[in-house]
Parts: C-alpha cells; sequence; structure tokens
C-alpha cells in the first residue's frame, strides 16, 4: 500500500515537471520565426501583346528578433491548374524570384517586401498562386500565399506588312502561293477575321483588281486559284485558323494567297490593305 | 476615261515592273496589336442604366502606333470609349480604355452580345508603296445582361482623414465602390468628440455625391474647426445606402497650432539587443528622424511589457533634432526575471507625437547562475530515473523479468 502511494506521488511529480517545463519552453524558445502577412499582388494582370509585363507579389514579413535578421525572402508564382509549386519554371504557368526586394522597415519587426516577376505575354489566363517565403539568419523560415491573382485574356496577332504577288500578266492568276506568317501574340487561341480593299490607283481609267480577286486558303498550301481558295470581301469574312497560343517556341502559321489579274488594265501601281483580326477560336 | 495599252507585249512589261516593285519590297512584320481582357461580361445591367469596365490594348511595336476603337454586334449602339480619339499606344505603354455601356430604357430583358474591335490604322495605302498592304486587328467579346430589377449595393473600400491646424477645415475622404445597378447616393454622418471623451462637439451629414453603377467614388467631407481647442479628436464616421448602415468606424484626428504642421518628424525604428539575461541594463534605442521644416526637440516615451502586463515605463532625455537629420534617443531598462518583453513606445515633439513602434527583447537567466529551468530539468530526470528503478523493482518482484 506505502509502494503505491510512493509510485503516485513520483510519477505525479514527473508530470508536473514535464507540464511546467513545457510551459517555460513556450516563453525561452530559440529564435523566432519569420511571418509572412498581408499578401497584395498585382490583380487583374492584363499582358503585353508579344512582349512581357511587370508584376508585383508584396507581402509584409514579421521576425520577432528584428527585422534585419531576415536574411532572404524569395516567390513562386504559378498556374496551380496546370502546374505544382515545386515544378521548374515555365513562361507559360511558372515562374519564381529568388532575391525579392525589401522596402523600409515599418518598426523593429516589420519590413515590407516586394517580390516581382517579368511575365510574358503567353502567361496562361487563369487565377494564379503566389507564395511568398522568408527566411532568417538562425536558418527559420516562413510563408504565405493567396491564391486569386488573376491574369487576363490577352488576344493578339502580328502579321508581316505585306503580300507578295510576284510577276503576272493580263487575264492570269498567281502560280504560286504568296505567304502571309501570322503570329499568336497572345495567351489564348486564335481565329482570324479577314477583309481587304479594291486594289487602286486613282489614275486608273479602265478597272481596278476587284477585292474579290484576292484569294486565299489558310490552313492549305498550293490550292487551285478558282476551286481551292476563298474571294476575299469588304466585309470581314470567319476563317477557322486555329493558331494555338505559344507553349515553348514561337505560335506561328502561314496563310497562303493568290491574285487574279482582270485581262484588261492599264500600266498602273494598284494598292490595296487586306487585314487580320483576332477573333475568338471557335 | 484612259486608253487600253494597244500592244499586249508592252501592257505585260508594265504589269511585270509593278510586280517585280513588289517583290523587292521589304517583308516585315506589321504592326502587332493585342486587347485583354478578351472577354467583358455585364451582368445585371439595368434598362436605361450605367456599367463601366476597361481593357488594356498593347503592341509590340517600338514606334507609337495609332488604333482606333468601335464596337459590334447587337450592342453596338449601346456601348461608348473613354477615350476615343488620338489612341496611340507602343512598345512599353499601354493604353487603358474605358469601355462604357448604356442601354435604352426600351430594350427588353435577356443577354447580348456583340465585341470590341481595335484595328492598327492603314499606313501603305495611297500608291507610292507596294500594292498590298497588311493592317491588324484583333477583338474581345462582349456579353451585356439586361434586367428590368433594380439592385442597391455598394461597399465602403476605405475612409480616412487627416490632421489640421486651428482655423482650417477637417477633411474626411470617403471611398465607395456602388456594386449595384443603380445610381447610389450614400449619406455620411460625422461626428466629433475629444479623443476618449463622449461628448459630440460637432456633428454633420453628407449625402449630395451620387456614384454610377460599377464606379468607384471618393467622397469628400469638411467640417469648420471654429471653436474647437486644439488636441485631439476622434470622429465616429458612418456610410449609410438608405436604411443599410455599410460601415461605421472611428478615425482619429488632431487639431494642431498654426504652423505646426511644417513640423513632421517620423520614429523609424526602435532597437535593442535582442538576447541578453535578466539584471542586464538594456540600451532602448529611438531613431527619431526630423522630416519637418523647423528644428524640434524630441523624447522618447516607451512602455515595456512581459506577458501582456506593464513592467515598467522607460524614458529617454529630450535631445533636439536638425532639419532633415535622424538623432537615437536612448532610454534604459534593466529585465527582473527571464522571459520575453515588449517594448512600445513612441516619440513626443512639438507637441506632436510619432507613430508607436515596437521591439522585444529576449532575456534568458541571470549570468553566472545555473538557468532555474534547466535545475528544473535535473531534478525531474532525478525523479524520472528513480520511477523508472521502483517500476523495475516491483517487476522483478512481480517475476514479470526473468533473470538470465
Amino acid at each position: 500500500m506505502m509502494e503505491r502511494k510512493l509510485k503516485f506521488l513520483i510519477f505525479s511529480a514527473v508530470g508536473i515537471c514535464l507540464a511546467f517545463l513545457s510551459m517555460r519552453a513556450g516563453v525561452l524558445a530559440g529564435p523566432a520565426s519569420p511571418l509572412v502577412s498581408g499578401i497584395t499582388a498585382t490583380d487583374p494582370v492584363n499582358l503585353n501583346t508579344c512582349s512581357t509585363v511587370v508584376i508585383w507579389c508584396n507581402a509584409t514579413i514579421n521576425d520577432g528578433d528584428g527585422w534585419e535578421d531576415i536574411n532572404n525572402v524569395n516567390a513562386t508564382l504559378w498556374d496551380p491548374a496546370s502546374t505544382a509549386e515545386g515544378s521548374s519554371d515555365s513562361n507559360s504557368n511558372h515562374y519564381t524570384n529568388s532575391s525579392c526586394t525589401l522596402g523600409a522597415n515599418v518598426s523593429f519587426t516589420d519590413v515590407p517586401a516586394n517580390c516581382s516577376f517579368t511575365l510574358q505575354y503567353y502567361a496562361n489566363p487563369a487565377d494564379w498562386t503566389c507564395k511568398i517565403y522568408a527566411n532568417d539568419t538562425s536558418g527559420n523560415s516562413g510563408s504565405s500565399f493567396i491564391t486569386d491573382a488573376t491574369i487576363n485574356t490577352l488576344r493578339a496577332l502580328d502579321a508581316e506588312n505585306a503580300i507578295d504577288f510576284g510577276s503576272l500578266v493580263p487575264d492570269s492568276t498567281s502560280p504560286e502561293d504568296a505567304n502571309n506568317t501570322v503570329t499568336n501574340c497572345g495567351n489564348v487561341p486564335i481565329d482570324l477575321n479577314l477583309s481587304g480593299t479594291d486594289l487602286v490607283n486613282a489614275s486608273a481609267g479602265i478597272a481596278n483588281i476587284s477585292v474579290s480577286s484576292v484569294k486565299h486558303n489558310v490552313t492549305a498550301p498550293g490550292q487551285d486559284y478558282a476551286a481551292g481558295m476563298s474571294p476575299l470581301s469588304a466585309t470581314p469574312t470567319y476563317a477557322n485558323f486555329t493558331l494555338a497560343k505559344r507553349t515553348n517556341g514561337l505560335s506561328i502559321n502561314k496563310t497562303y494567297w493568290k491574285i487574279g489579274v482582270p485581262s484588261v488594265i492599264e500600266k498602273l501601281i494598284y494598292t490595296g490593305t487586306i487585314t487580320f483580326t483576332a477573333v475568338d477560336d471557335n | 476615261m484612259r486608253k487600253i495599252p494597244a500592244n499586249p507585249v508592252m501592257m505585260a512589261i508594265f504589269v511585270f515592273v509593278l510586280v517585280l516593285f513588289f517583290g523587292m519590297a521589304r517583308i516585315v512584320n506589321a504592326a502587332s496589336i493585342g486587347i485583354s481582357p478578351a472577354e467583358l461580361s455585364f451582368d445585371n445591367v439595368l434598362k436605361g442604366g450605367y456599367a463601366e469596365s476597361a481593357v488594356s490594348v498593347s503592341t509590340s511595336s517600338e514606334t507609337p502606333l495609332n488604333f482606333t476603337i468601335s464596337a459590334q454586334g447587337a450592342v453596338k449602339d449601346w456601348i461608348g470609349f473613354e477615350p476615343s480619339q488620338n489612341l496611340t499606344i507602343s512598345r512599353n505603354e499601354m493604353k487603358r480604355v474605358s469601355i462604357i455601356v448604356k442601354p435604352p430604357a426600351t430594350v427588353a430583358n435577356g443577354v447580348y452580345t456583340g465585341n470590341i474591335l481595335v484595328s492598327t490604322s492603314s499606313a501603305r495605302t495611297g500608291g507610292t508603296g507596294a500594292g498590298v498592304g497588311v493592317t491588324t486587328g484583333t477583338t474581345s467579346d462582349i456579353t451585356v445582361k439586361i434586367t428590368g430589377d433594380e439592385i442597391k449595393k455598394a461597399a465602403v473600400e476605405n475612409m480616412e482623414v487627416r490632421d489640421t491646424e486651428e482655423g482650417y477645415p477637417v477633411e474626411f475622404l470617403i471611398s465607395i465602390l456602388n456594386q449595384g445597378n443603380v445610381v447610389i447616393t450614400p449619406l455620411i454622418t460625422i461626428e466629433i468628440s475629444k479623443k476618449n471623451g463622449t461628448d459630440v462637439l460637432r456633428s454633420a451629414s453628407h449625402g449630395e455625391t451620387s456614384i454610377l453603377p460599377t464606379k468607384m467614388g471618393i467622397i469628400r467631407v469638411k467640417m469648420g474647426t471654429e471653436g474647437l481647442d486644439k488636441g485631439e479628436y476622434a470622429a465616429k464616421v458612418g456610410v449609410f445606402l438608405g436604411e443599410e448602415k455599410l460601415a461605421e468606424s472611428t478615425l482619429s484626428f488632431s487639431l494642431l497650432e498654426r504652423g505646426t504642421l511644417s513640423k513632421k518628424g517620423v520614429l523609424q525604428k526602435i532597437w535593442n539587443e535582442p538576447w541578453v539575461n535578466a539584471g542586464d541594463v538594456v540600451k532602448i534605442d529611438a531613431y527619431f528622424e526630423n522630416q519637418g521644416e523647423v528644428l524640434v526637440s524630441g523624447k522618447f516615451k516607451g512602455e515595456v511589457y512581459r506577458a501582456g502586463k506593464l513592467v515598467e515605463v522607460v524614458e529617454s532625455e529630450e535631445l533636439e533634432a536638425p532639419l532633415g537629420k535622424t538623432i537615437v534617443l536612448s532610454a534604459y531598462f534593466r529585465p527582473q526575471f527571464p522571459g520575453q518583453y515588449v517594448v512600445r513606445g513612441s516619440v513626443i515633439y512639438g507637441g506632436k507625437t510619432t507613430e508607436t513602434k515596437e521591439s522585444y527583447i529576449n532575456v534568458g537567466p541571470q549570468a553566472g547562475q545555473p538557468p532555474a529551468d534547466y535545475m528544473l530539468f535535473a531534478v525531474c530526470a532525478l525523479a524520472a530515473v528513480f520511477a523508472a528503478a521502483v517500476l523495475l523493482k516491483t517487476m522483478f518482484k512481480k517475476g514479470g523479468i526473468k533473470k538470465g
């Protein structure tokens, strides 16, 4: 009976000691870990045609040992629908900044961190996640993230500035295609609306070259002028081009053109315009 | 009417010369153009109402490029642009264009679609260059959902007030976003009392500023300060939309002596050794910068807390801070017990007080003494060893563990 009481006393003492030590550990813990809070990002992001745009993901970093204890802040920006946080960088869906800039401290413990990313025009249109990590000189780290940094859709294109139809005589059609290469300069697939004007000269007294004499095929080269190509019109006409957004190399495709010259025409220079307009890829 | 060239051979030569010119023309890229976002959606737009959004138009062209913007489709006649003329972009300068939707009051409920078309200007027509020039354009699809139901909804995004001087009014700025589909005229009420006081000294209300649907409005309310003594005041600001209270907040401002606003000082940081022992004297440095236009004297005053309880008030000497200079105001503190302490303080200068800042002091056991925690740990360890021995002895007695 005496022995059982002794055991009870000893185990109680051990329990109380351990509980007390646990509480003390809370007060006298080692160096504080950095805390990341208040993340804000450029939102929404409108990308720049066939170019880049700089965006920001900022936060406040807190370190209980003083802000000067923070030795590195880095950030990752990624599209969670198509890649993972730990994936390698990709202009379409994953960017990192290994050394964010620290601003002027706002208190002994708090300092703003500014993380910039240079986004390519073909970054995925989606809600991206931005995660900021802070490390201190004691090897402690902290992080936080937001999941709603919206990158908007960008519909954009580029095309060559002229179409060269080669040498022609009256009452003939182009023996070969004249090409014009179109580039997708945005982050969504595109189709085309094509339209044009007559090829004219103000001095022409007999005839001009009508817009419908210019024909195109936006997918297949070497088509017959009469049977395999569509005439251009002054009214924008839809062409199923389906040019995907860039992923690695440039996203480009050729369009193919031919012209028919009337049998009766004067010796003049005839000028006109063709307009390539990017539209939704149906 | 010109005559047809009589000689077909000559005619062929002339046409050949024309297309040879084309052949020699250097093919380069036309002007790229893009629009973002490529889809715009306006939900619950009231018949005869108003809604607004924006697009960015961009190019990779190094040289400035002119473009036009227009609307097409069923919504064509309802859409306006701001700006709508003299639109220029270049590689480093996107253009933001507001898209304004004003459907007629007679339109039926439903969903209407169309698109916004941006086009580069034709640059190669006119007969002096190659014959077939290429221009580019792009589109943003637009959807407008028309409703007959009025929606009154708004959110207060920000409220602020600035310090002022005697004889000058105090100005409040309230930012409100109209999230509904009708024009709103929020009511702002303001009651001013002494800081920590209860008597309302001044009150005002403002209900004259209207905000269009989908737009953010910043309402400025000015109140005279005649008859108020200099000092710190609290302003209870309420924002109402009809019967609904959108927000209420108490803002603080100071009514200062004439010319005081030219006195401006900033407490940059409070610094001390982060790790010390109990009984050590800790030097607490407050870095104070004089950003004003006159010489000021400043004194640091701080409160030291441990586990949320105030343990000591510390104070520095008063020192003069020259214009544009940062001075260090030092105070001293001797922690008696281990633990984490927080110093919260500000600098008082020229009748003003800076923003409060913080620093931390992590205090270990007194130097030269074994830490009480380590001794306690040793006692616990001994107790644990003893407990294990008793357990083993009991088990041996009961034959729970066999020897050999």
